[in-house]
Parts: C-alpha cells; structure tokens; sequence
C-alpha cells in the first residue's frame, strides 16, 4: 500500500509530470488562460491518459514483447493514442453531446499531448505491472492537471496585471510556470 | 528559385519555431540543458521534419482526406523510429541524454503541423525546404538556449571546449526545471524586443 | 465504395513500407546497439566494481581496464532456455569475483545495478550502477562511492535492507525509493548467485 502512495506523491508533487519532467507543455501554454478550460483540459487528459496508459501496456505485453518487435514501440503507442482520442471523440458526440461541445478543439489536441505518449513510455521503462500503470498514470495526469489550474489562476491575474510589453503573453507565462516549477521543489525531499 | 529561397530563410526567423512559432516547447525545455543535446535534438528533429515533409508533399494527392492524420502520424513515426534506432547505434551517449524525447519526437507539433499547413498543399522542392528552413530555425533556437543554460549554468561549453570552465559564475538553478522556463521566457522577451526595433 | 478501398489502400500501403523499413533497419542495427549498451552502461559498472576490489587507476589505466573486461564477458545457460550474463573479475591474473545485474523499481524508472561477489566465498565485494532515471540530485545519488562503499565487503547470502526498514543499509536522505530499489537490485542478484554458484565457478575458470 506504501509502494502505491509514494508512486502517488512522486507523480503528482515530486516528479510532477509538466513542471519536472517537461511533458505536456504545449496545450499548458495554450490552454491555462481561463480557469473553466484548463479544468475541462484537465479532467480530459485524466481520462486519456489513465485509458492510454492501461492500452499501451497491454500492447506491449502482449503483442510487442513476444513478438520482439518492442522497437516499434513509438509507432504503436502513437496509433494507439491517436485511435483512442478518435474513439473517445465519437464516443462523448454520441453520448454525452454538451461535454463533447465544451471540450471542443482540446479533445483532438490530447493526441499531440507529449504527456500522454511520455507517461506511457515511462510506464514501459520503470516495469510497471498492470495496477501501478492505472495508478501511476492517474496520478501524472492529476499532476498535469493540478499543474494546469494552478497555472490558469496565475494567468487570470495577469490579464490586469501591467506587464513590460515583450513579455506579454508567453514571456511571461514560462516565467511564471518556471517560478511554479521552483516551488514544487520544496517536495522533494519528501520521502 | 526565388520562392524556394523564400520558404527556407522564413523558418530561420521571421517565423521561427520555438521564438515566433510558439510550438515544440517540451524537448526545448527538458533537454537544452547543454548546447550539444539541444544541437543533437535540433538536429533529429530537421531529420523527421524533412522526410515527413518530402513523403507527405510526394504524397498528397493520393491521401483520402478523411484518413490524412492517420496517415502522415504513420510516417512521422516511422522516421522517429529510424531516427531512435539510428542513434542508439551511432550516437550512443547522445540518444541517453536525450532520453524519451528522441521518440517524443512524434508528437513534436512543429512536424505535423507544417505537415498540415504547408507541406500537404504544396510541391516536393517547397516543401523541402520549408522542412529544411524550419528545422534549422529550430535547431539555431534549441541550440542557442542550450548554449545559455549550459554556459551560465555550469560555466562550461562541453561540445566546443570539452570540461575546461569558461565562466566562474554559476546558475545552477538555469539546469533545472524552474530555470528551463524562465530562460526561455526571458529569451522570448528579448526575441520580441529585437522583432520589433527591426 | 471507391473511396473506402483507396482508403483501405492507402494506409496499408504505407504501413506495409513503414513495417518493412524499420524492420531492416532493426536487424541493421541490433548488434550494433547490443554493443553500446554493453560498453557504454554494463561495462562502466563492471569496471567500477573492478576498482573496489584492485584500486583506482588513471584515466588512461581505466580505458584500457574497460577495454579487457570485454572479454571478461561470459554466458550462462540456465534451464529456462535463457541466458544469464556475468563478467569476471581478476585478481593477480586469476579468477576472483564475478558480477550479476539486477534492477529495482527505482523512482523514476528502472534502477539497475551490478553486483560484484567474490567466487570462493560469495562476499559482496561492490556494487556499480548501470542505469537509473532518479530525482536529480538526490536518487541519482546512489552512483557516489561514499554510497556505493557500504557494499564492499558484505558476508555473503544476506538481504539488504535499507535502515527505514530494520535493515543496515544508510539511504541516502530524501532519496528512500533509490536507495530500497538499489537494495532490491542487491538481493536479486544474490539470490541469483546462490543459486548458480556451482556452474558460475566453472564457467569462470577460463
């Protein structure tokens, strides 16, 4: 049980998945300037990324591996990722219409997510078994998505706050997700 | 062979990736710790861009519509797993310090987005060099904020005058995560201050 | 109808490129890779135990080091059909100690670790990283040798446990997962020796 919370805690606040290792910076800068959005980007990635990550450890269980053809590893976790987005779009068209609207043109995006096709790498790598792969992407997706509206508040304020001209917009949003960076640090002595 | 001319120099910096054309942010960040893994990354990655950019443009009238993306994430994977295997092979040291992001490649969304916007539209030569021109742009900016975080944050210039320490000051901090992000904002800032004087 | 075929067509024909393009690359570039790994990752390790048990050397005595144990490479066949890597290490010429690789779950990813024992005994003469994806600074630790050192000279057959859990083993602070997975690591690799002591001892004879 100890194993599972410290996979917890390190992927959300010690390695968190965006402001240690990185991945998922695009849609960040692009999305967190509302708060509404980034929760729904959120909650999204949560999704797409727990699924991912179950579906790509089964195809490299099964299918990679025994077939030693585990060097093609990019390609099928891509196809798979991008399949599953194709899936899930159809799926919440159909069946939950008003999420699928307010979601929007995030949706399509999570495939580009490096995030998703990062965390099921980092799954393969660290020779997860199956139920640490379902915690350990929940946790770096909640990690991102924590990331995430922290992020948007910050940037909400910025919208009234005076800033020098050339640092307006991105300049100084990686200025303030490096300086949300630094104060994850004080986590990481954590356990 | 003016037009040629004119889709290679834009990506050099009117519409620069990662300065101008804010896309490609994750291996920018994680691995311009030094200017030779942010020139080796740039490098990969003009590598993908070219061959996706030439098969997608040789291709385009062939594709169905409805399947494109399906098809050119097939072939941008299929350089980015050439590209891994490749460097495992010959550049060992490189592709460990570049780690995940030699596959993260695929998702790099300068590729498929030039994919998208140019390279599917126009000829085989234009789209060439528009793959050249972008790529190179990339591999300057990559390379230039390696060389500031590898220079101000350790003093050293590893690929040009090995361990020899050039500069007594030292901001460890600029080869961490929170440094990755404040440099390049702060770069980005100074970008858009010469954008504009020009 | 004509489009679903074109469709259809059309991505099994690049699929069918693509497959048959990185499959001959693939088999272009295994050994090559098979290489690296064994002298840019497993080698080191080995060569760094090497030192715990014959001194440290220069930088120019230690490239030549990693040169020798190349061939210091040998394999064992175990009954499950699979292979089991080890390097010998010698002492005045002779046969002294070999060394087995194991990983734990370290934090970040896998955590491997090479072990060194001594033939005759079994002893734990060292320990050598191979590969780790730890929390900068702290995790990645484990590679100093002020670390590395509380495993030259360990009686043989006993598990390893870090002092959080009851056992002797100082983790490093902060860093209580790289410092159990390297434990881990230790313990498979002991296991591994107990149990093929006999045929590793002749198989290192030449």
């Amino acid at each position: 049980m100890t194993h599972y919370f410290e996979l917890i805690i390190g992927a959300i606040f010690i390695n968190n998945i965006l402001l240690a290792k990185f991945l998922g910076n695009c849609p960040f800068l692009g999305v967190s300037k509302k708060m509404d959005t980034a929760i729904g980007m959120g909650a999204a990635v949560v999704f797409v990324l727990t699924l991912a990550g179950i579906i790509t450890w089964v195809v490299d269980r099964f299918l990679l591996v025994p077939f030693k053809i585990q060097y093609i590893q990019t390609l099928a976790f891509i196809l798979v990722i991008a399949s599953l987005v194709q899936f899930v779009e159809i799926f919440l068209k159909k069946s939950i219409p008003a999420l699928y609207k307010s979601l929007g043109i995030f949706l399509p995006l999570i495939t580009t997510n490096c995030a998703v096709l990062g965390a099921a790498i980092i799954n393969i790598q660290s020779e997860f078994d199956l139920m640490e792969t379902i915690v350990f992407s929940m946790a770096s997706a909640a990690g991102f998505a924590l990331a995430l509206v922290l992020f948007a508040g910050l940037r909400e304020r910025f919208e009234i706050a005076r800033i020098p001209k050339p640092l307006k917009g991105t300049g100084i949003g990686l200025v303030a997700a490096g300086l949300l960076s630094l104060s994850f640090f004080a986590f990481k002595g954590m356990i | 062979m003016a037009t040629l001319t004119k889709e290679f120099t834009k990506g050099l910096w009117a519409e620069i990736p990662l300065f101008r054309l804010v896309l490609g942010l994750c291996p920018a960040l994680a691995v311009t710790t030094t200017l030779e893994n942010g020139l080796g990354m740039g490098v990969a990655a003009t590598f993908v861009l070219v061959g996706s950019n030439l098969l997608v443009s040789a291709l385009r009238k062939i594709i169905p519509n409805e399947v494109r993306v399906a098809c050119y994430i097939v072939i941008i994977a299929t350089f980015v797993v050439c590209v891994e295997m490749l460097m495992k092979a010959y550049f060992f040291s490189l592709s460990e310090s570049l780690g995940i992001f030699i596959p993260l490649i695929v998702v790099n969304c300068i590729i498929l987005g030039r994919a998208e916007a140019f390279a599917r539209k126009n000829g085989v030569l234009p789209s060439i060099a528009d793959g050249l021109g972008m790529g190179i742009g990339f591999t300057l900016a990559l390379s230039l904020l390696g060389a500031i975080r590898e220079l101000l944050g350790s003093g050293t210039l590893g690929l040009v005058f090995g361990d020899q320490v050039l500069i007594g000051l030292s901001f460890g901090f600029l080869q961490q995560a929170p440094g990755a992000f404040i440099a390049l904002g702060l770069l980005l800032g100074i970008m858009n201050v010469i954008g504009k004087g020009k | 109808m004509n489009k679903s075929i074109q469709m259809i067509l059309v991505l099994s024909l690049i699929a069918l490129i693509s497959g048959l393009l990185l499959g001959g690359l693939n088999e272009m570039t295994k050994e090559t890779i098979e290489n690296n790994i064994l002298k840019f990752k497993k080698i080191p390790a080995v060569a760094d135990i090497y030192q715990t048990v014959n001194g440290t050397s220069t930088a120019q005595e230690r490239l030549a080091l990693e040169e020798n144990l190349l061939a210091e490479k040998r394999y064992l066949d175990l009954e499950d059909g699979s292979q089991m890597l080890f390097f010998v290490i010698r002492k005045e010429g002779v046969p002294y100690a070999i060394t087995l690789e194991n990983s734990g779950k370290g934090f970040g990813g896998d955590l491997g670790v090479m072990t060194g024992f001594e033939l005759e005994t079994g002893n734990l003469v060292g320990i050598g990283i191979t590969t780790l994806s730890e929390t900068p600074g702290l995790g990645t630790r484990v590679k100093e040798s002020i670390f590395r050192n509380q495993f030259s000279n360990l009686p043989a057959g006993q598990n390893l446990a870090v002092k959080k859990d009851g056992g002797s083993v100082d983790a490093i602070t902060g860093a209580t997962v790289s410092s159990r997975a390297v434990c881990q690591a230790i313990n498979q690799s002991i296991e591994a020796f107990k149990k093929h002591q006999a045929s590793i001892k002749t198989a290192s004879g030449q």
